[in-house]
């Protein structure tokens, strides 16, 4: 599993590091601003070394932060995690209901809602460890997140109206099962950068439980 | 040949505390003092915390699979089982042992991925096995040719989902009416449209 080399950049907005002195800014802005880089240090730190392993220190020093500051904002680890994977979470989402294609009829949706998806996911691989591999590894409350964030996703899959004779929590869960399985495997296996290729097989994975085989195929292709 | 009491004692302690508070929880001195054993024993049995949890997992699993391959023998008189009988039964027998034993189940579902690299591993070389058991459905006539290379991954993974879900909302309940959903996500690729 390459930890090493994992960088933030783009997904979390902001998180600058200020000039120190007297810059004028209001304290909001400040905080902000603070805020933002703890928010940009806990995920580099959590990526880099692991949930379980990850420090206070760890954060304060990737957001070079002072201690002190850290405890103005969160109340610790889990804290300052969960308030990242909010952020991630929401961005994650956004993009997939805005893809292009988004408002085309139910197959041309998934697909493109799976563009999406694996775009976002494709662009900065710290973020993704934090979305999708560390929240097992943490587990309790921050697992229960990361089981809430993977329904959301779920939903934005599902057919409109949903087949009645399905139960469609267990296929929600289905569906989200194996699509984490196989983008954690690719994601160890070959890097963030090479996720898009599993857009054919999430696409059918995603369709055919819903409709004829073929035509699920030719729309994956 | 028996393993030795000593070490079922403390792995049965392993998942009894992981089931309850985690791996993070699972301290040794927790361990032997559940377990009523001296911390020099549980040290000739394991070298460590990691290498116990490893040990518990791997019992978890070599027990579950063992009774997966008695109920898969089948009626031997009856030419035994096809493969979507087998499966069947494996997934019939596997809720049973879920239902039976909630702590070991957790162990091995859902606090394995919390439990350090090795275990991370293990619990994916778990998952290999059950997609290569699946994978045997392609040989089926009814099998689409043109099913992803991953099919499998993904609903082994769908599986082990739909299990974990239950074991962290319903403490295993539910399992027997989850049943058929699992037959269905397993072997309706294979069988074919019609």
């Amino acid at each position: 599993m390459a930890r090493g080399g994992a960088r933030t950049s783009g997904a979390l907005a902001g998180g600058e590091r200020l000039p120190p002195g007297r810059h004028g800014l209001p304290r909001e802005a400040v905080a902000e601003n603070q805020r933002e880089r703890l928010l940009n240090g806990v995920v580099e730190a959590v990526a880099e070394r692991g949930y379980n392993a990850t420090t206070i220190t760890g954060i304060v020093k990737a957001a070079k932060i002072s201690r002190r500051t850290f405890y103005e904002h969160f109340e610790g680890k889990q804290d300052c995690f969960l308030a990242a994977y909010a952020m991630i979470e929401a961005h994650v989402l956004e993009s997939m209901l805005a893809a292009p294609g988004a408002g085309e009829e139910w197959p041309e949706r998934v697909r493109a809602r799976l563009v999406a998806l694996l775009e976002v996911l494709a662009r900065d691989e710290a973020v993704t460890r934090c979305f999708l591999v560390e929240p097992l590894a943490a587990g309790g409350e921050v697992a229960a997140r990361y089981r809430e964030a993977m329904s959301l996703i779920a939903a934005a899959l599902r057919p409109e109206p949903p087949p009645s004779q399905l139960n469609m929590e267990v296929r929600d869960q289905a569906l989200i099962g194996g699509i984490a399985t196989l983008i954690v495997r690719r994601l160890n296996n070959a890097g963030a950068a090479r996720l898009p290729e599993l857009l054919p097989d999430l696409t059918e994975l995603a369709l055919a439980p819903y409709m004829d085989r073929r035509q699920a195929k030719r729309l994956a292709a | 040949m028996a393993p030795p009491p000593q070490r079922e004692r403390i792995l049965d302690a392993v998942e009894r505390l992981v089931a309850a508070q985690g791996f993070a929880g699972a301290s040794i001195e927790a361990i032997v003092k559940q377990a009523g054993v001296s911390s020099v024993t549980f040290y000739e049995f394991f070298e460590g915390k990691e290498e116990c949890f490893v040990a518990a997992f791997e019992r978890a699993v070599d027990e579950g699979t063992e009774e997966l391959a008695r109920a898969a023998d089948g009626d031997p008189a009856a030419g035994g089982f096809s493969w979507s009988e087998e499966l069947a039964t494996g997934l019939r027998t596997l809720t049973g042992l879920i239902a039976a034993r909630p702590e070991r189940a957790r162990l091995v579902l859902v606090e394995a991925q919390t439990g350090g690299p090795e275990l991370s591993r293990r619990f994916e070389a778990s998952l290999d096995r059950v997609a290569a058991k699946l994978r045997e459905g392609r040989a089926l006539p009814t099998a689409p040719a043109d099913l992803p290379a991953t099919h499998e991954e993904a609903t082994a993974g769908s599986l082990a989902w739909l299990l974990r879900e239950k074991l962290e909302t319903g403490g295993g309940e539910g399992l027997e009416k989850l049943y058929p959903e699992l037959i269905d996500i397993a072997l309706a690729p294979y069988l074919g449209d019609g």
